[in-house]
């Protein structure tokens, strides 16, 4: 309700609900400044609760075409940390504890080995935790090098930690694109979901049927289920005559840099001990041509609208 | 509450008015019709439509470049009692190893190792001026690269392209090439900074996947791609009927049509193999230490030529402290020769009148050194208090000397300007005013000078 997010003074946008917001600001001081306790007061109201949709939208166009008046709810793309924790939820890879120490997620491998420069040398490769529990742990545990983001996180807009950040922005550009359906990442997601529904439903059908599930929180009606079942009948084909590349993980790599003092270029090698009993993620390569193409669907689902927005 | 790209700017468009932010509020009117990277009309007569810059990573010496000071050759190996660098104990002066010539009609000053670059001596502009402010490299590079030493604010690429948008749309409007290893401070270097995502510097990669995931793995097929973006679509439509109060919807939709057409787009720009021979022999590509460069200068010259707007190169190891001759004499042979090929072709071709290249580092070096490991170490430490930078075409002085440092190269002595200066005359020749290509953020609009700034009225033709 305050007019924008982190300027309340004159120079700031009015507010649009005053008298609410005072009677909030009030009653949250009041009741010894407890967020939690907020939280629920705001979400318990009647207000709150009702639908975010608004069954008049085109006179409402008119009317406040900005929404001002808050009559309906604009639909918000995932944010960075909840579109990673949301796919591991999705996969069933989550490993939800609480707490610990800050954890190495796997992030886009050419960039987690790309030489660095810092003062006077290249700074080390990154190297993701060992095994999958250890590393698909929630986003808010993921270790942040400051010179280094992970490309999955930055392209979805997670803000740079060099800077206060008073409101997310969440545009749709193309390398958000290149991401969601060609990463690594993202097809490691796609053969889990795969694999997670083949393991709780026996047909095709009840196998789409649970991943959309799973991905939605809603089962495909049924002019979706009869065409995405074809889709996947088909890659079945696909998958039977292209076999992909298993993936290696280098316990060693080779640097060549400009010597700073010098100018001089030469070789070294980065040992990588995190990769000799590394436990990877499933790969595509690893599994059928049945698994790979249902995991076709779960990139497709993964990718879509209806996964990326919050309603 | 708003947080989507286009409500957010939607609701700064009402505010923007109200405190009369009159060319800001009309670069999101202009934006709204076409979306944030289209072209956009500059804001006065532009003389340059495309930026190449050149960046020497480490702080090449101006000394051993384009400076020369014969005092220093005089002073060579004499205690010097200067204070306030960032080398401690006895310091002595250090004389440039290299030779120095008058070269082109211009007579511009070069030292012996450019052996490709006087050729093109009159085109250049040899700005002398430059203060940088920063002693450390990150904090050196953020400032030149982004008007900020905190690294947080966005790139001049960035500005850039907010500024005027882009002229292709299937390609990324600023384009960023480094080394095989980044430098210092990374990312944050090319940074769309408090900018929409749209205008980060995208890196081209020389090796692997020229952008990230650009492709998909080697066992899907163009047509496998096709068909799955097919199933998207009928997702994604029967989605949107069910939310036709959901603007973003269709944004999103056209963001993998976008990234369809730049798969195809970009092997095209990058594949070099359709030059002829002689291209590629010129710009170095057939030499070991010149074919990185080369490559890249070469790539420059079709990026802009395809609409890209800002182009950045960054080549590393001008950093010498200890090795002056050897570092510098190499750091200069391993961009000589391309960088002499890039402002030629780009002339032949009628694009130096509106391509400004630069060809900058974050900072000069010390007419002095000390004693590191208690010899002496000819080579020169870090100095933000004199650099200096090479500009061509763009609507810059061909053939000129602009600014002077003092008698041994230590200060901008005159026609000094501080890098915000630079910032706002490379706006300028771009047809951009710093004082208007303003964003609101964190409380106040924000501008590439940070509090504005001059143009360096003696730099433009």
């Amino acid at each position: 309700m305050a007019g924008n997010p982190n300027n309340f003074g004159a120079k700031g946008g009015k507010p649009t609900h005053p008298q609410l917001l005072d009677w909030l600001a009030a009653d949250f001081v009041e009741h010894g400044w407890r967020l939690k306790r907020l939280h629920r007061l705001i979400m318990k109201s009647d207000t709150y609760r009702q639908s975010g949709r608004h069954p008049q939208a085109s006179e409402l166009a008119v009317v406040d075409p900005e929404n001002h008046l808050f009559a309906y709810r604009i639909p918000r793309r995932l944010s960075a940390e909840e579109l990673r924790d949301s796919l591991l939820k999705a996969t069933g890879e989550l490993n939800p504890a609480i707490g610990g120490l800050p954890v190495m997620p796997e992030i886009n491998m050419e960039i987690a080995l790309q030489p660095r420069m810092i003062q006077f040398s290249i700074a080390p490769a990154y190297q993701p935790s060992r095994t999958p529990a250890e590393r698909n742990r929630r986003t808010i545990y993921a270790y942040r090098v400051r010179g280094q983001a992970d490309p999955f996180l930055e392209v979805f807009n997670q803000p740079n930690p060099n800077d206060s950040c008073e409101e997310r922005v969440s545009e749709s550009v193309t390398p958000q694109v290149f991401t969601l359906l060609n990463s690594d990442v993202m097809s490691d997601r796609a053969v889990a979901l795969s694999l997670r529904a083949e393991r709780e439903a026996k047909s095709l059908p009840e196998q789409i049927r649970r991943a959309v599930q799973l991905a939605y929180g809603r089962v495909p009606d049924k002019v979706e289920a009869e065409r995405l079942k074809k889709y996947v009948q088909k890659m079945r084909t696909y998958h039977a005559a292209h076999k992909p590349e298993p993936v290696k993980y280098p316990t060693a790599i080779t640097r060549s840099l400009v010597e700073e003092l010098t100018g001089q270029p030469f070789d070294y090698e980065e040992v990588l001990p995190v990769f000799e009993n590394y436990v990877p993620d499933k790969k595509p390569a690893e599994v059928n041509a049945k698994t790979r193409a249902l995991a076709d669907l779960c990139l497709i689902l993964f990718n879509s609208n209806e996964f990326m927005y919050v309603y | 509450m708003n947080t989507t790209a286009l409500h957010r700017r939607d609701f700064l468009y009402g505010f923007g008015s109200s405190l009369g932010g009159l060319a800001f509020t009309d670069l999101l009117a202009r934006e709204a019709v076409a979306g944030p990277l289209a072209f956009k009309k500059p804001m006065h007569d532009a003389k340059a439509k495309a930026v190449i810059m050149l960046f020497m990573e480490g702080g090449p010496s101006q000394v051993d470049t384009f400076d020369p000071k014969p005092k220093l050759t005089e002073l060579h190996k004499t205690e010097s009692k200067r204070t306030g660098t960032l080398e401690q104990g006895f310091k002595f002066f250090v004389g440039s190893p290299f030779k120095t010539r008058k070269v082109g009609q211009s007579g511009l000053d070069m030292s012996e190792h450019w052996k490709h670059l006087p050729e093109v001596a009159d085109e250049l502009c040899n700005y002398r001026g430059c203060m940088a402010e920063s002693l450390n490299h990150p904090e050196a590079l953020f400032h030149m690269n982004t008007g900020s030493r905190l690294g947080a604010d966005p790139a001049l690429g960035a500005w850039v392209n907010y500024g005027i948008g882009s002229v292709n749309q299937n390609l990324p409007g600023y384009v960023v090439m480094t080394e095989l290893a980044l430098p210092q401070g990374g990312s944050r270097n090319w940074s769309n900074g408090f900018l929409p995502g749209q205008f980060q510097g995208t890196r081209l990669r020389s090796s692997g996947s020229p952008i990230l995931d650009l492709h998909a793995p080697a066992h899907k097929t163009l047509e496998h791609q096709r068909q799955a973006l097919g199933e998207l679509t009928f997702l994604n439509q029967r989605h949107a009927g069910k939310h036709p109060e959901h603007k973003n919807l269709a944004a999103r939709m056209a963001s993998y049509e976008l990234a369809y057409r730049m798969q195809a787009e970009v092997p095209g720009v990058i594949d070099l193999n359709g030059e002829p021979e002689h291209v590629r022999e010129a710009y170095g590509m057939n030499q070991k230490e010149t074919s990185v460069f080369g490559r890249q200068c070469l790539m420059a010259r079709r990026l802009v030529e395809k609409g890209v707007r800002f182009v950045q190169i960054f080549s590393g190891g001008w950093d010498s402290h200890d090795y002056l001759e050897r570092g510098h004499s190499a750091r200069i042979r391993s961009v000589d020769k391309s960088m002499t090929a890039l402002i030629k072709d780009l002339k032949q071709r009628g694009m130096l009148d509106d391509t400004l290249v630069i060809w900058t580092g974050e900072f000069g070096r010390t007419p002095d050194n000390n004693r590191r490991g208690g010899v002496y170490a000819i080579g020169r430490g870090h100095n933000a208090d004199a650099m200096t930078m090479l500009m061509a075409g763009g609507g810059v002085k061909r053939g000129a000397v602009v600014g002077a440092t003092d008698e041994i190269g230590a200060k901008a002595a005159e026609i000094a300007h501080p890098i915000r200066d630079l910032h706002v005359t490379l706006l300028h020749l771009l047809g951009l005013d710093d004082n208007k290509l303003t964003y609101f953020h964190a409380g106040r609009y924000k501008q590439l000078s940070q509090f504005g700034g001059k143009v360096i009225k003696e730099l433009i033709a």
